[in-house]
């Protein structure tokens, strides 16, 4: 079976080379970790697909996120991947060779749970050593590689208490010693920041992402929250309604949204409903706009950043150019989110000025390029989440 | 605004305390205390008691002595009986553990949203009266019996067999079996407490089902078995009812004995003297399994 045994070949090479530093930045090979091929998910008792025909490709060495609100199959998507739950139709390939119906404890995968599951009758020590003890590791190798691993995420010194006698995020880092202990191919890690506080998170993301850099192992991690997938990952899938909306950089996630439910959910949003008036023309009811390029379809969504637009003289030049009313202002500090009407359209903008007031007459305008013509799929609304 | 609050909280203050403090706390403590004292502490105070008056010819007189416990324990029939009823104690609550546990961790793994009612299933049983369930072993196993019939239809023996009925094996079938609900009940409780992500966390580090058993979900609920097999012991430990329909001559135990000594033997300070025997070697026993109960653990 080529899905590794945990045991074998990577714990030995393992203890030779103790750290296996990779350079974030430098190129790294396309071997894909892991790939969903047409994979579908529906729970029994349920109409509704939890994951539909998905295909996804991870590649080795990367941070991956998959970034969704609850209810859009990304749990399940990891669940797959760690063999807690099987596909009910399509293909998972870890490292290349079909791993479907493969039990979770002979994946080379380990998992950091959103409760961070650990034993509560075991020391700290011990169940840092599960994994090795299970691999059947000989026991004088175990005690360095635990301590290591307990160093590694600053926790030395806490061996010998119990779980139950740690706090939240000692407790997460205890989950992150253990899972990456074995050093598998592989770290799943479902919404691992979930139950901390603010703060904690923070210093935790960055331990987070400074421990991937570190040991190398390909990582995916499962979010709600989109500053955290956009500030660690490589690349990321948003994800919604059980389907992938889009695949890339956080930067291109950003800037060039592919749908309207991608655009919405990252970031803050214009998102205008035009009908094409061909060529680079459009309008949206009464406002006619100049567009980036050609829309394929008559009807379409383009998408514009609040931060996108200019506002007042400087917004003369540029090809797209208005006069609005100013609705209502939000402040929120570092600036103020002004409400800009333009005969019934109605923009979120962003503005320093303290001298705009609610009823004044601004002007506001964007390049055409800083726009994106989005793909229809249902703008993200959070009274629509849940399930 | 100040003026208003105080004006509210003043009548409350000043509210006559009817009831003194003391007496309302002891007053409230009073139910519980009551019951100590009349199900627990008189009726022990008086068996310890019986047990060290003097029997003469039905009689008692209440010259205090040892004499009882000591005739006890020089007779042979009595360590004999009470060997007897400590193995048969012991094997029927230990085989009532190895196949209620197993049923109860196979229930709650395997049957997911069913295993309320397959727990309910196997604890149905209970509804029935405790002689009709003992009854129904006698039934089975007699002479003109099911399993009888059923061997007999099957050409595996001739004639009806005798010795399925009254023996130490029968007690010991038929008290497992009274044994085994409440020793499920209490193993179904322990392992329905183990959260599902302990089993996955652990396959995830790469134990297979029988070694997340061994390392996670055992030690976890080893405490409810224990408190499951106590419970067992002490119900079997003590009947007297099972040993007399189903036990025969080799089945008696203690039990018996002590029924006989308060009834027709008519010699109540023997009696008491069993009984008090039997009361001290459970709570040795119960000793003995509270080692196993003990859990440095916090379930989240």
């Amino acid at each position: 079976m080529a899905t590794a045994k945990k045991e074998s070949s990577d714990v030995s090479t393992a203890t030779r080379a103790p750290e296996r530093v990779e350079v974030g930045d430098a190129p790294r090979s396309r071997t894909n970790v892991v790939e969903l091929r047409g994979v579908s998910k529906v729970y029994p008792g349920s109409d509704e697909a939890a994951v539909a025909d998905m295909d996804l490709e991870i590649h080795e060495g990367e941070f991956f996120s998959i970034l969704g609100s609850s209810g859009s199959g990304k749990t399940t998507t990891l669940r797959m991947i760690a063999g807690f739950e099987q596909p009910t139709s399509g293909s998972v390939l870890l490292d290349g060779a079909d791993a479907t119906g493969v039990p979770p404890f002979r994946r080379d995968v380990n998992t950091v749970f959103q409760n961070y599951a650990l034993f509560p009758h075991m020391k700290v020590q011990a169940n840092v050593a599960y994994p090795l003890k299970m691999a059947g590791v000989p026991r004088r190798e175990i005690e360095p590689r635990v301590e290591e691993a307990l160093e590694r995420v600053s926790m030395t010194g806490f061996e010998k208490r119990l779980p139950h006698q740690l706090s939240g995020g000692q407790r997460q880092r205890v989950a992150l010693a253990r899972a990456l202990i074995g050093r598998p191919r592989l770290l799943l890690l479902d919404e691992p920041l979930g139950a901390l506080d603010l703060k904690l998170r923070e210093s935790m993301l960055l331990v987070l992402k400074h421990l991937q850099r570190q040991v190398g192992i390909t990582f995916i991690y499962v979010t709600h929250d989109q500053g955290e997938a956009l500030a660690m990952s490589d690349r990321l899938a948003v994800m919604n309604g059980g389907r992938i909306e889009q695949v890339a950089t956080p930067m291109e996630i950003y800037d060039r949204p592919a749908t309207s439910f991608v655009a919405g959910f990252i970031g803050k949003t214009n998102l205008l409903d035009c009908m094409h008036a061909g060529g680079l023309a459009g309008h949206a009811g009464s406002m006619r706009l100049a567009l980036p390029e050609e829309p394929d379809e008559a009807r379409f969504v383009l998408s514009v950043r609040p931060e996108a637009i200019v506002v007042g003289e400087g917004s003369r030049g540029l090809g797209n150019h208005y006069t609005a009313t100013v609705g209502d202002i939000l402040f929120l500090g570092h600036e103020r989110e002004v409400m800009a009407d333009i005969g019934g359209q109605r923009l979120m903008v962003r503005s320093n000025s303290a001298a705009v007031s609610t009823g004044d007459t601004i002007e506001i305008g964007w390049d055409p390029a800083d726009a994106v013509i989005v793909r229809e799929t249902g703008s993200w609304r959070p009274q629509q989440q849940g399930t | 605004m100040a003026a208003s609050a105080a004006r509210y909280l003043e009548p409350v203050a000043a509210l006559p305390r009817r009831i003194p403090r003391p007496l309302k706390r002891f007053l409230l403590v009073s139910p519980a205390l009551v019951w100590i004292v009349c199900l627990i502490l008189l009726p022990n105070a008086f068996l310890i008691s019986y047990s060290l008056w003097k029997n003469e010819l039905g009689t008692i007189l209440h010259v205090w002595n040892v004499h009882n416990y000591t005739e006890l324990f020089s007779s042979q029939v009595f360590i004999t009986l009470l060997k007897r009823t400590l193995l048969i104690a012991v094997v029927s609550t230990t085989c009532a553990t190895l196949i209620a546990y197993p049923l109860a961790y196979v229930v709650v793994t395997r049957f997911g949203r069913y295993k309320t009612l397959a727990a309910l299933l196997i604890i149905v049983p209970l509804w029935v009266s405790y002689l009709m369930r003992v009854f129904a072993w006698k039934i089975i196993l007699g002479e003109n019996g099911v399993l009888n019939g059923l061997l007999k239809s099957i050409g595996l023996i001739e004639k009806p067999s005798t010795a399925l009925l009254y023996s130490t094996t029968t007690v010991i079938v038929t008290l497992t079996y009274v044994a085994i609900p409440y020793v499920f009940l209490a193993s179904y409780t322990s392992l329905d407490r183990v959260p599902k992500h302990y089993y996955e966390a652990s396959s995830d580090c790469g134990a297979s089902a029988w070694r997340t058993f061994r390392h996670v979900v055992w030690p976890l609920t080893r405490p409810g078995v224990a408190v499951g097999f106590a419970i067992g012991f002490v119900l079997t430990f003590g009947d007297y009812v099972t040993p007399q329909m189903v036990g025969g001559l080799s089945g008696t135990m203690l039990g018996s004995i002590v029924l006989q000594s308060f009834g027709t033997a008519d010699n109540w300070p023997q009696g008491a003297a069993i009984g008090v025997t039997i009361i001290c070697t459970g709570l040795i026993v119960l000793a003995l399994l509270s080692l196993f109960t003990r859990l440095e653990a916090e379930i989240e």
